[in-house]
């Protein structure tokens, strides 16, 4: 019998490259118009327009059992800058600008999305 | 038949065995827990337990490396503490499970680096599943390329690394009496 070796060491390049592209231009695209919104337990906590913030602020937001994430705003990003949740993916994440990836604290449920649509909410609420 | 597979379930060595195997995968889970995240990208990490599933399910039996397997992801749930990372672990898990086992139908030991690398993606293919049931968000889903080059990569190692420990084991016929 022949071996399979070669057929799937092809595979698997040929699937590492495609997903390694689609990765870069996940990872490269860039929304004209950032919109972020924070997201925890499914609900949508508050939505801030980045690019009209001129002095950067934090925001922090409570969940249950101590649960503590702290987001950092600025002009035109977003990241979490502190959060107590035990692997701490989120923090190491940095800063978020507009691309198509979401900051995601799998632990305590929250999400940072960035929406570039103009119909979104243009007010700069910040809920406590 | 029935009565056979009964006396084969309640083989002591067997259980024994699969004990011992629920520990070794336990310990190497436990270890690497400890270790830092090498990508900041939530869900990537090596997943070495999943070499004590490569090497049951190709020296053993599927429903051995199936116990093993869910016990392992229950007790380590337990020990770790966090309940959410257990249906992770368990919907992972299972994908891989199964992704494992149809592949090693087809394929011999010298290619089970393969059946490693598709067990790592639909690993993380089963956790972007619950993650985007769990926070109700599709933008989940832009993670999916890089969990797939992930999933490769920490698949071809995990994968390499049961190639090499079944070899070497093979020359001391540690799995001699796999058939019990």
């Amino acid at each position: 019998m022949k071996s399979k070796t070669p057929f799937l060491v092809v595979t698997v390049l040929a699937l590492l490259v495609f997903s390694l592209l689609g990765a870069y231009f996940i990872f490269s695209f860039k929304k004209s118009k950032t919109i972020a919104k924070i997201y925890k337990d499914k609900k949508l906590v508050c939505s801030i327009s980045l690019d009209d913030v001129n002095q950067a602020y934090t925001i922090e937001i409570k969940g249950e059992n101590g649960e503590i994430n702290v987001i950092e705003v600025d002009k035109g990003k977003i990241r979490m800058k502190e959060a107590n949740c035990p692997d701490g993916t989120c923090v190491r994440m940095g800063w978020i600008n507009g691309g198509l990836l979401p900051v995601v604290c799998l632990p305590h449920h929250v999400v940072i999305e960035i929406e570039g649509e103009d119909d979104a909410e243009k007010f700069d609420d910040k809920a406590y | 038949m029935q009565k056979n597979l009964m006396t084969k379930r309640i083989n002591t060595k067997h259980m024994v065995l699969l004990g011992i195997y629920t520990a070794i995968a336990l310990a190497v889970f436990a270890i690497e827990a400890q270790l830092p995240p090498i990508v900041p990208v939530p869900g990537i990490k090596l997943g070495l337990a999943n070499i004590t599933t490569l090497l049951l399910i190709s020296e053993y039996a599927k429903r051995d490396a199936f116990v093993v397997l869910v016990l392992r992801i229950v007790l380590g749930s337990i020990f770790s503490g966090q309940a959410m990372s257990f249906f992770y672990s368990l919907a992972g898990g299972l994908l891989c499970f199964a992704a494992m086992s149809v592949a090693s139908l087809a394929l011999k030991n010298e290619n089970l680096w393969f059946t490693s690398i598709i067990g790592g993606i639909f690993h993380n293919l089963g956790q972007i599943l619950i993650a985007m049931f769990v926070l109700k968000s599709e933008n989940v889903l832009f993670y999916l390329p890089v969990l797939i080059a992930g999933g490769i990569a920490a698949g071809l190692f995990t994968g390499l690394s049961a190639q090499f420990l079944i070899l070497k084991a093979s020359r001391i016929k540690l799995f001699k009496n796999k058939n019990f």
